[in-house]
Order: C-alpha cells, then sequence, then structure tokens
C-alpha cells in the first residue's frame, strides 16, 4: 500500500513538472532562432551575458543565440562569401561593412530606421558611415578617439605640465627622456599593424580636421607639406628613442608590456585610445602606487581636437531568414539602457548614439570625462578623422604597414605619403571612398 | 609438336577454361565474359573510389578551378567578380615589388629549412639509432615541440627571443651582454628567427623520420663495413645515408614545397613585418586577401605558389624516371 502511494506521489509530481516545464520550453521553442557571431574573447562573453541575455529576456518574438568565433572578422568572410554565416553581422570598420553593402551581402536598413526611428537616435554624421548608394547598410557602434595616457605620480613629482601644443609635446618628450624615464610606452609586438594609430594621430593633429577633410574629399592631395611635417615629427620622436627607447622595442613589446611600462613609471605616456582600460595598471592591485590621467593630443595651435573613429559595426545577412528579428535585436542593442549596460559592465565604448549622460553615473570619471571632452570638442567642429574609420580599405592597410617602413628608414615620409596619395586617387576613381561627415 | 609445347600448367588452365565455359553454358542470361571482366576490373573498382572521388572533386578541384579562374578577375572577395584577363599577373611580374622581396623570403626559407633541420635531424637520428636502453625517451622528448600547437609555440618564442624578459635579457643579467637583441623586431634578424622557432618544432618530426628509415637498414651491411675497418664517419656516409636516401630525398622535396606554404609562424610572430622584412607569399597572399580586398590578385599569387609546386613534383616525377630510389 505504501510502495503504491509512493508511486502515484511520483506520478503527480512528474505530471506537475511537466505542466510547468512544457509551456515554458515550447514558448522558447516559439520564439524565432537569430544568431550572432562575436569574438571569442572577454568582451565576445561580456555583451553576450548582457546585452543578448536581456534581450531573450525582453523579447516575446525572437532569441539571440551567441557563437563565440576565435577570430570572427575573418570567419565571417569566408562564410559570406558561401552564402551562409550568422542572422546579424558584426564588422570591426565601417569600411568593411561598406564592402559586404556593396557586395549584396547586407540587408538594406532604410525601413527599420524609420520603423525604429534610429535617424532620432544616432549622431547623423555617425549613421552616415553605413550608407553605400543611398541606402544604409550597417550601423555604426563602438565610438572611439586617441589621447595621451601618462603616468600622473611621476608628472607631479618632476614637475612636468600637461602640453597644450605639439612644440610642447616634443619639449617634454626631451625632458622626461632626459630624465632618464621613457617617454612613450607604446609596443605593437601582437600587432604590428596596428601602428597606423600613431600616424593617424599626427596627421590629424598635427595638420588639424579642415586639412584632415579637405585630403579625404579629394580637395588637397596627401602630399601636402603639412603631412609630410606631421610624418617627419613622428618619425624623428621615434629615432630619438622617444617611443618605447627605438625601433626595436616598439617592434616587439606587447601591448600589456606597454601597460605596464606606464603603470610602472618606467614610462611617463602612451598614446592610445579611449578604450584603453588604464585602471588596471595603476595602484596596489598592480604592484605600484601610481595614478592616472590622460590628456587631448596636443595640436599645432593648441585648440582641443580629438580624433573620431568607430570601431565596429553591425548590419543584417542577406541570407537571413528573419531580418525583422534580427533589426529587432539591433534596435535593443543600440537602445540607451542596453548601451549603458554594456558601458558599464563590458568596458565597451559607447554607440554613436544621443545618450544621457546618466550613463557615466557608474563609470570612471577620467574615462567619462573623454566622452564629454570630445563631445564638447566635436560640437565646436574640433574633431579629426580616424585611418581605421575614413580611409579607404587599400590606403588603410598601407598607411598601417608603411609607417614601419618610415621608422625602419626604408621610405621617407615624402614617398610615404605619396603612397598614399597613389592609393586614395586609386580608391577614388573606383568609388571606394568611405562616407564623410560634412563639415 | 606443338601440343609438345604446351606446358602442364598451360593444359591445367585449358581445363579450367573448359569447365569454367560448361558452368557458363547453362546461364545463358549472364553477360558475356568480356563484359564480366570489364565490370570486374573497372567499373566496380571506379564505383568504390567514386565517393571519394566526388568528394575531392567537390572540396578540391572545384575550388582549384575557382581559384584559377578568380585569378584572371578582380574580385574584392565578397560580391562578384570582374574579368580582366592578364592584368594580375602582370601587376605580380612587372610592377609588385613586396611579391619579390616576398618570394626571395620563402627561398631563404628553403635554403633554411633544406639544411638546418635535416643535419640536426640526421646527426640526433643517428645516435639515437644506437642507443638501446631509453631511446624511447630521448625519442618523445625531441618530437614532443612537434605535436605543440604553433600558437603556443609562437607564444614561447616570443616571449623566449624578447629583449625585455627572455634568454638574451636573463643572460645580460648574469653579466653575459649581446643576446639581449630583438630578434623579431630588426629587419636583419626578424625572418631567421621565426625560422628558428619554426625549426624548433619541426625538426623532431624529421629525425622520428630518419630514426626509422634507420632502423629499416640491415645490420649486416653495419657488420660488414666494421670487417672493413670503416669509422662511425665512413659508416654513417657509406652505410646510413644510402640506406635511408629515399627518406631523406622524399623529405627534401617535401620541405622545398612546404617552405612556398608558410604562413602561420610567420603571421604569429610578425606579421610580415618589420617593414615587410619577414613578408613570405603566404603572408602577402592573406593581406591581399583579407586586409586589401584584393581576393583576385592573391588568388593570381597563390597561383603561381602551384606553378612552383608543380616544378618540384616535375623534379620529383623526372628524378624517379631517372631511376633514383624516392
Amino acid at each position: 500500500m505504501l510502495s503504491q502511494n509512493r508511486v502515484m506521489l511520483f506520478v503527480r509530481f512528474v505530471s506537475l513538472l511537466l505542466l510547468v516545464v512544457i509551456p515554458a520550453s515550447a514558448i522558447a521553442q516559439d520564439k524565432i532562432q537569430i544568431t550572432v557571431w562575436l569574438n571569442d574573447d572577454e568582451l565576445g562573453q561580456c555583451v553576450k551575458d548582457t546585452v543578448t541575455a536581456g534581450f531573450n529576456v525582453f523579447s516575446q518574438t525572437a532569441e539571440v543565440n551567441v557563437e563565440l568565433q576565435p577570430n570572427v572578422n575573418d570567419t565571417l568572410r569566408t562564410a559570406l562569401a558561401g552564402g551562409a554565416g550568422p542572422d546579424i553581422i558584426p564588422v570591426d570598420s565601417p569600411a568593411y561593412g561598406q564592402e559586404l553593402g556593396k557586395a549584396g551581402l547586407l540587408v538594406p536598413l532604410d525601413a527599420y530606421v524609420t520603423q525604429y526611428d534610429w535617424d532620432q537616435r544616432f549622431v547623423p554624421w555617425a549613421l552616415e558611415l553605413g550608407n553605400v548608394d543611398g541606402s544604409l547598410y550597417i550601423l555604426p557602434d563602438s565610438l572611439e578617439t586617441l589621447v595621451i595616457w601618462y603616468n600622473k605620480t611621476i608628472f607631479e613629482e618632476n614637475g612636468w605640465q600637461v602640453p597644450q601644443t605639439m612644440d610642447e609635446l616634443v619639449a617634454l618628450s626631451k625632458t622626461i627622456n632626459d630624465a632618464g624615464v621613457i617617454p612613450f610606452s607604446n609596443g605593437f609586438g601582437e600587432c604590428l599593424d596596428c601602428m597606423g594609430s600613431l600616424p593617424g594621430a599626427f596627421i590629424n593633429h598635427y595638420a588639424g580636421p579642415e586639412k584632415m577633410y579637405d585630403a579625404l574629399t579629394g580637395q588637397i592631395p596627401w602630399t601636402d607639406p603639412v603631412f609630410v611635417e606631421a610624418i617627419t615629427l613622428l618619425n624623428e620622436m621615434v629615432q630619438n628613442g622617444w617611443f618605447n627607447g627605438g625601433t626595436d622595442r616598439l617592434f616587439t613589446d606587447s601591448f600589456n608590456t606597454a601597460h605596464e611600462m606606464l603603470g610602472s613609471g618606467e614610462a611617463a605616456m602612451y598614446l592610445d585610445g579611449s578604450w584603453f582600460n588604464a585602471s588596471d595598471y595603476f595602484g596596489s592591485e598592480a604592484g605600484n602606487t601610481n595614478d592616472y590621467e590622460w590628456f587631448p593630443i596636443p595640436t599645432q595651435d593648441g585648440e582641443e581636437m580629438y580624433m573620431t573613429g568607430v570601431g565596429a559595426a553591425w548590419g543584417i545577412n542577406v541570407t537571413s531568414e528573419h531580418p525583422n528579428e534580427a533589426a529587432e535585436y539591433l534596435d535593443w542593442a543600440f537602445s540607451p539602457d542596453a548601451q549603458a549596460e554594456r558601458f558599464n559592465n563590458c568596458n565597451f565604448a559607447l554607440a554613436p548614439i544621443r545618450i544621457s549622460s546618466d550613463v557615466f553615473a557608474k563609470a570612471d570619471p577620467r574615462t567619462a570625462r573623454i566622452y564629454t571632452a570630445y563631445g564638447e570638442a566635436a560640437a565646436k567642429g574640433n574633431y579629426g578623422y580616424a585611418n581605421w574609420a575614413f580611409f579607404p580599405a587599400v590606403m588603410g592597410t598601407a598607411f598601417n604597414e608603411d609607417i614601419q617602413k618610415v621608422f625602419l628608414g626604408s621610405m621617407t615620409p615624402e614617398e610615404y605619403v605619396g603612397h598614399m596619395q597613389d592609393l586614395f586617387t586609386e580608391a577614388e576613381a573606383e568609388g571606394s571612398l568611405p562616407p564623410l561627415p560634412a563639415r | 609438336m606443338a601440343r609438345d609445347l604446351v606446358s602442364p600448367n598451360d593444359s591445367v588452365r585449358s581445363q579450367e577454361r573448359e569447365s569454367q565455359v560448361k558452368e557458363d553454358r547453362p546461364v545463358e542470361k549472364m553477360p558475356p565474359r568480356s563484359r564480366y571482366r570489364f565490370m570486374q576490373k573497372v567499373i566496380i573498382p571506379w564505383a568504390f573510389i567514386l565517393p571519394i572521388l566526388l568528394l575531392h572533386a567537390l572540396v578540391v578541384l572545384f575550388p582549384a578551378i575557382q581559384g584559377v579562374y578568380y585569378s584572371f578577375t578582380k574580385w574584392s572577395g565578397l560580391g562578384p567578380a570582374e574579368f580582366i584577363g592578364l592584368e594580375n599577373f602582370r601587376r605580380i611580374f612587372f610592377e609588385d615589388t613586396d611579391y619579390g622581396k616576398a618570394l626571395g623570403n620563402n627561398l631563404v626559407w628553403m635554403l633554411f629549412f633544406m639544411t638546418v633541420p635535416f643535419a640536426m635531424a640526421l646527426f640526433a637520428a643517428s645516435l639515437l639509432s644506437r642507443v638501446k636502453v631509453g631511446g624511447i625517451i630521448y625519442r618523445m622528448l625531441l618530437f614532443l615541440p612537434y605535436v605543440i600547437p604553433s600558437v603556443v609555440v609562437a607564444s614561447i618564442w616570443r616571449y623566449l627571443l624578447s629583449p625585455r624578459f627572455g634568454i638574451g635579457a636573463q643572460l645580460s643579467k648574469i653579466g653575459i651582454q649581446g643576446l639581449d637583441v630583438a630578434f623579431l623586431g630588426r629587419t636583419d634578424t626578424a625572418l631567421l628567427a621565426i625560422a628558428f622557432a619554426d625549426n624548433w618544432h619541426f625538426w623532431g618530426f624529421l629525425m622520428v623520420l630518419f630514426l626509422t628509415a634507420m632502423q629499416a637498414v640491415s645490420p649486416d651491411l653495419y657488420d660488414a663495413a666494421k670487417v672493413d675497418g670503416a669509422n662511425r664517419w665512413q659508416e654513417f656516409w657509406n652505410v646510413t645515408l644510402p640506406g635511408i636516401r629515399p627518406t631523406v630525398f622524399f623529405m627534401l622535396l617535401m620541405v622545398m614545397i612546404w617552405s612556398f606554404l608558410v604562413f602561420e609562424y610567420v603571421w604569429l610572430l610578425t606579421q610580415g613585418g618589420p617593414g615587410g622584412a619577414s613578408d613570405v607569399l603566404g603572408v602577402v597572399i592573406f593581406k591581399n586577401a583579407f586586409r586589401r580586398f584584393d581576393s583576385g590578385y592573391a588568388a593570381a599569387q597563390g597561383l603561381t605558389i602551384s606553378f612552383f609546386a608543380s616544378l618540384i613534383i616535375l623534379l620529383y616525377v623526372y628524378l624517379r624516371k631517372r631511376g633514383w630510389e624516392l
């Protein structure tokens, strides 16, 4: 009798369990499944855990499945060429996204812009970056700029002042070097092709935004003396050993080594992006008692300006069976709430959307200040053009590679900008110039 | 007379044939003998290899033909391709200085790998072939780097070659100066430093192959050499080396082909830098295809690698026809 009761109890328990579980799983199955690929790194995992997890709870119609890929950019390209790939396409630059759009591999987003009011949400010039022949194919993400991070403690100990102009920067670098400290800790051992950020920063801040705009629109050539002077100045600083002691170390030291050098005070400054998480390399946890700050890269006339870069973009695969649901996800991912969550939890740069300053409440005030200072300067028109966002692909690649030859002495600054001009002309003739925000 | 010339075996075969014909006769519906043989000798074997042949055509032949087609086009790698004839090849041979430089680096790489690892492997294998106790431990230790993933090997050697933390830096701390050099950051050392790291992982594999080949050499030959008063060097030169010659030559040809395909270690350690000093064809092709959106041109460059590999294969075929044991 007892045994029969137990059996009945078990049957009731299982029935109850089925009643509870089946409808839940049925709902999950009813949702349309869409996929997105992200880089298999800490950032990708964080986005998966915050943004997409949040969407999956929020959405009644779709569920996003994140697949982490070791090298998402190259993997994606092969997949797309074969007519496959995820529903939602991540790309590392607007230029790449435009190539995909041009090749007819992405869904035009114009209808969704109207549906979701994206034109109200995104900063107009940034949204413009996704335009190919009058249609929008990608949404810009990850607003970036370059600044100079510095070891505030050793600056204060030595009485060094933050420079306002390029001349002051050169003088300060000499002073720091004479004091036995390496002026800049930069090292590109893991990614020599990332070295383009140095000439990119110098031509922008030496030539100024107007000249950059003129060159990028073909009104002046890249061989203009101002660009030659900018590259010559950078090269002189490298040859002086002010960047990590010289080309040997500049070409071999890793990013992590560069960060540690800055934190320990072996080097005083570090030219890097707004994405740099400096707090990891300062303070007791990093084994030092130093503090950090940043200042804008000086200009010729001392006017504060910031390069503008967009480091990522998103589109919808033309082979996707569920473009509407993919657009719904994009709308969620670019919502102010999702952006704030991503910014605060993943240290992922904000997308170029209109967003309340409340988003910075939980952020490090120094990081927050980059965005506010950048916004203020941009409002006055003092924004430059990041090479990784506004240069045509062929020119951008050569820009990164050839600067090594300049530093090694096998190419002169004149030849360097001359080569850029040739490639720019080629891209212009092919209609491959990325869209540029109007000034 | 004619009957006398027939051997007993022929007679037996004739009887078998007659009995076979008798057995066949009642089954009139069976195909004629020639058709049966054709089925047995041609159709059935082909039917067995057909699945793998189709698979090969799908994953090798079809993409290869596509690659040849794209080499005559301007193609970003994403959209439709535009046929431009021989323009890509004109660029390769008359315009592109990077290609020539990369090809030169491939030849340096080939020279390095046809000498250094072969000398090391032959030396180690000839020593190990005489070790009777514990030899397997040495073999395993020397073979171990070959099974470590290239990403790991590259990370290890990036660290070991670092002028800040690596071997040179540590030696410098104890007073041995001059080796704390940025081997991967200098144009004169980058390529050889990468080859050194790759060789560290590769030569153990070669050694195991040679050791296996050496164990197949008849001990009688060594005994005869000893009777003739040969020393160790003479034994190696006159007995061991001729005995393993097919393996050595085959591996030399393979290394020649592999030298044109080298990519991963160069990419992982320098991406072809600094300033293109360690660029090899594989890296140049990758950059053209995946960084510059110039996949048609990359396909043409890839085709030239196939051409070089074909030359080496022709050399192999030629030597075999000349009677070389390969």
